[in-house]
């Protein structure tokens, strides 16, 4: 009973900050606090996502007004984990948070950006190009650069650190589990023909042919659908299955407008806590 | 005789259907673990990435706090037990626990040093320390996750059957030391 209680309040306690209310994405630059003039806001969901067009990079900039209780890493990881931008495989997100409130801010990047956006170099954003201008109260101008700084390191070359470390095994369980969806198929069309080909050797045999023909087929849909069902899970949100680059299909769904209408969502990049926090 | 038969092949059917049921939990089960063990891995890279700084961390600081003998100290003994522990143990990680409570008791040590502070190595380095300690975060969250995940299908049904059969044993939520919620934040404002 008691590790019944225990099981469920540590589920909670881990569950709890996955489901915590993150507003949702209204698109490349959310101002929930509302301190950013429009002309900004328009001009910079523009650059960013014209930006996302060319790079397929998905830069984005939240602003909210208070973190509540929960602590700026936390809550940064906990809303890329709702939203996961970037594209799924490439991981090339980044989230720009900004805090008003608590004034503390913080650059989440994502796994496959890296090697592009170190730690360090986030950092230097936020102290030496951000910060002095929020101190100001230049919210615009601050994030306005901190934006253009942003896209230009992720522009710079640099000599990518391997981000994408950890070899999924999930590959080579999926394509045994094809190869035995395959088998099963030709052996369902196999019992088919014997069925129909009518070529059995005595007319008695005939008979009881069916229903093992037919019990063969029942069985190999029913290996078949547990073949299916066995697959993994691959949909978890944390689950750590980044591909390699090529695996991922660069055709971009076809956004429509080009302004700020077109806003489709995120790509389902996944983050591993790359990054700095600062504040002013 | 037909009849016969028909019993027969329902027989098999249920005997497929079974198997197929056995097959999809025993595969699940399997991934399931598989993704836990991938994530105590990445737990183990980033806090191996975190032990690589220890040397340069050291060398930026040393000249500046020679005095601080204690925490030079702790850190040295942190750092060898992390490198010898052996990869993939329980030791590793707590190992790993042990370095970053001494890498935090040596950043409350430099915070004092305001001449070291203002050095950019020495910014650098701390921005890249803590950086990895958010990704030791996040890595362990993400274990926790999929631990919870291997656990609950290890226990419901049909999971908790074929987990006996074929001796799914539990795995451990990693669980972090009471030091790392409360990792002090070294204030470089000029």
């Amino acid at each position: 009973m008691k590790k019944i209680i225990l099981f469920i309040i540590l589920f909670l306690a881990m569950a709890f900050p996955v489901y915590a209310a993150y507003p949702s994405p209204t698109g490349y630059v959310n101002d929930f606090a509302g301190v950013l003039k429009p002309a900004t806001r328009k001009a910079l969901n523009l650059k960013l996502s014209n930006y996302k067009k060319t790079t397929t990079n998905e830069v984005t900039v939240v602003i909210i007004k208070s973190l509540g209780d929960q602590a700026l890493e936390d809550y940064s990881i906990g809303l890329a984990d709702q939203w996961k931008p970037g594209v799924k495989g490439k991981d090339n997100g980044v989230i720009f948070l900004i805090a008003i409130q608590d004034r503390k801010m913080r650059i989440e990047v994502g796994r496959g950006l890296e090697g592009n956006l170190t730690d360090v170099q986030s950092q230097h954003i936020l102290d030496d190009i951000v910060k002095p201008q929020f101190r100001d109260g230049n919210y615009d101008q601050g994030v306005t650069d901190g934006v253009n700084s942003i896209i230009s390191t992720l522009n710079t070359p640099q000599a990518s650190t391997s981000a994408s470390s950890n070899a999924s095994d999930n590959s080579g369980v999926l394509s045994i589990l094809f190869i035995l969806l395959i088998i099963g198929v030709i052996g369902f069309a196999v019992f088919l023909l014997h069925d129909g080909s009518g070529s059995s050797d005595s007319e008695i045999s005939d008979d009881s042919s069916d229903d093992f023909s037919n019990a063969g087929a029942i069985a190999g849909g029913a290996i078949l659908g547990s073949a299916m069902a066995g697959r993994s899970s691959d949909d978890s949100d944390s689950s750590d299955e980044s591909s390699d680059s090529d695996d991922s299909s660069t055709s971009s769904s076809s956004d429509s407008s080009d302004d700020e209408g077109g806003f489709g969502g995120f790509g389902g990049g996944s983050f591993s806590g790359g990054g700095a926090s600062s504040g002013w | 005789m037909k009849n016969f038969l028909i019993i027969l092949s329902l027989i098999g059917l249920v005997v497929f259907l079974f198997m197929g049921a056995v097959i999809g939990s025993y595969n699940n089960l399997v991934s399931l673990r598989n993704q836990a063990q991938t994530q105590e891995a990445q737990i183990e890279a980033q806090m191996q990435r975190r032990a690589d700084l220890i040397p340069n961390v050291v060398e930026a600081t040393k000249g500046g706090m020679a005095q601080e003998k204690t925490v030079f100290a702790s850190i040295a003994k942190a750092y060898a037990l992390f490198q010898n522990a052996p990869s993939g143990s329980t030791d590793k990680l707590a190992a790993g626990d042990q370095l970053g409570s001494a890498i935090r008791g040596y950043l409350v040590v430099v915070q004092q040093y305001p001449q070291l502070k203002s050095l950019d190595l020495v910014r650098d380095l701390t921005t890249e320390l803590e950086g990895t300690e958010n990704r030791i975060s996040v890595a362990r969250q993400r274990y926790n996750e999929s631990v919870l995940a291997y656990n609950q299908a290890r226990q419901s049904f049909p999971g908790s059957l074929i987990a006996g059969f074929f001796n799914f044993q539990p795995i451990p939520l990693f669980q972090a030391d009471s030091g790392s919620k409360t990792a002090p934040k070294i204030n470089f404002s000029k």
